[in-house]
């Protein structure tokens, strides 16, 4: 059976297992439960002591309560990932087992946090290193050991990058003017196509 | 070296019964006892013959055996002084050497240990100071049996995204190349010099190194990348062939 929420796969077989023992919390729990892991999404921490409150009734232990989250973290992220609406989210849900009003609950939380949850997913895209900050200094060389008489600009240039670790290199260069004068043309070029793309 | 990997000295005996010695070791293996078949007791049947002079060099000469690989000449005086032919003596370090490295590999206690040497009814002096070689010299002996497997890094994970290249500095516009671009992480655990791990059409981009993970950036394109998808597929596949089938079910 393919689901939309898991990307058009197969349920996988764990999460069958975890619905069914989510299945014996209340709605409300649910819910409440789904409102912790959405907040641990959006960056907050997980706060386990309310978590073993919540699911206290079902004497859960704990291997029990990380399926749990982990159940409802891949539902939450599968279905804002592959922009599931929340009827379809819901319909789907029931079909994996999930009770009616659980899936009601559960597509209401999505509705309200949809829009934050794709933003922080944005956030975790792979990202290439990038430029983190960029100075730079215009000199003008008056005289070396080659030529007595240079009177000519330069500008140096210190590009910071920025690791995917969080490093960030510091990488200094020199540019004659001639040569940065392409470099800003290409630099604008690309820029205005960069614009004309972001509609 | 080469003759630790394989399974012990008694292989090269043309005897097929011989075959059985490290595999019965390891069958036995709840006993956590080295059980020596008979060749093995032969060969150290030697020792017994030893004078008690000459039983800490033959230990020197077993350390170096495991961590250098034979070297007759070494053998060739001893051999001389003991008036015994170069071969029995060899047969005896690397009976020796065996003993150390299956009892290093269980990490015997002393009191298996002991246990093991009894059977071969050494004098107690000879015991004991095999038991000392083997309680000082056993860490070695793990690292040295360490580096004989390979070391390949492994996969930790990969993230991906699908981008499109819509103008470059000499092209502008008119062309759609779709490009993923993947980031893998491998980790290696020792040493931490990693290979390259799989590029296809590459760009590998800079390398980045955090506790021993190391990750590299790659290229791909749609057309190469669903090849390696079902390259891939194809291998998970291979899992329900009858031959792994068989295997997996002998080693249950």
């Amino acid at each position: 059976m393919k689901f939309r929420f898991c990307g058009e796969l197969d349920a996988p077989d764990w999460l069958l297992r975890e619905i069914s023992s989510l299945a014996k919390l209340t709605n409300i729990r649910v819910k409440l439960l789904a409102l912790q892991v959405i907040d641990h999404l959006l960056g907050g921490v997980l706060d386990f002591e309310k978590i073993g409150k919540l699911v206290a009734p079902a004497n859960y232990d704990v291997s029990d309560v990380k399926g749990a989250i982990a159940a409802l973290q891949f539902i939450i992220v599968g279905a804002a990932k592959y922009d599931v609406p929340d009827d379809a989210l819901s319909q789907e849900l029931q079909q994996l087992g999930l009770p009616k009003e659980h899936c009601g609950s559960l597509g209401r939380s999505m509705r309200n946090h949809r829009t934050n949850i794709r933003k922080a997913l944005e956030n975790q895209i792979l990202k290439l290193p990038g430029v983190s900050s960029l100075d730079w200094r215009v000199d003008y060389i008056l005289s070396s050991s080659d030529l007595r008489a240079v009177n000519a600009p330069s500008i140096q240039m210190c590009i910071n990058v920025k690791d995917n670790d969080g490093t960030t290199t510091a990488r200094p260069f020199e540019v004659s003017a001639e040569k940065f004068r392409v470099l800003y043309y290409e630099l604008k070029a690309a820029q205005t196509i960069m614009e004309g793309l972001n509609v | 070296r080469a003759t630790l990997s394989s399974s012990g000295p008694c292989l090269q005996r043309s005897s097929p019964s011989s075959v059985a010695l490290p595999w019965s070791s390891a069958l036995k293996r709840n006993m956590t006892i080295v059980t020596f078949d008979d060749k093995h007791k032969g060969d150290l049947e030697f020792l017994r013959t030893l004078p008690a002079e000459i039983l800490p060099e033959f230990c020197r000469i077993t350390l170096e055996f495991l961590r250098r690989g034979a070297n007759k000449k070494i053998f060739a005086p001893a051999a001389q002084k003991l008036g015994v032919p170069v071969d029995a003596i060899s047969r005896v370090i690397e009976g020796l050497a065996h003993l150390m490295t299956e009892s290093s590999r269980y990490m015997l206690s002393d009191a298996d240990f002991g246990a093991s040497v009894a059977v071969l009814n050494l004098p107690e002096a000879t015991n004991e100071h095999l038991k000392t070689l083997y309680l000082t010299h056993r860490k070695e002996i793990r690292t040295i049996l360490h580096e004989l497997y390979p070391h390949l890094p492994h996969y930790v994970n990969v993230d991906w995204r699908l981008d499109v290249q819509v103008a470059s500095r000499s092209l502008r516009g008119q062309t759609v190349d779709p490009q993923f671009i993947l980031a893998l992480t491998t980790t290696s655990h020792d040493d931490g010099a990693s290979e390259t791990s799989k590029d296809n059409t590459t760009n590998t981009n800079t390398t980045t190194k955090e506790n021993d993970e190391i990750t590299k950036y790659l290229q791909v394109d749609p057309h190469h990348l669903k090849h390696l998808t079902s390259e891939l597929e194809a291998a998970l596949q291979e899992i329900r062939a009858n031959d792994v089938r068989r295997i997996m079910r002998n080693i249950k």
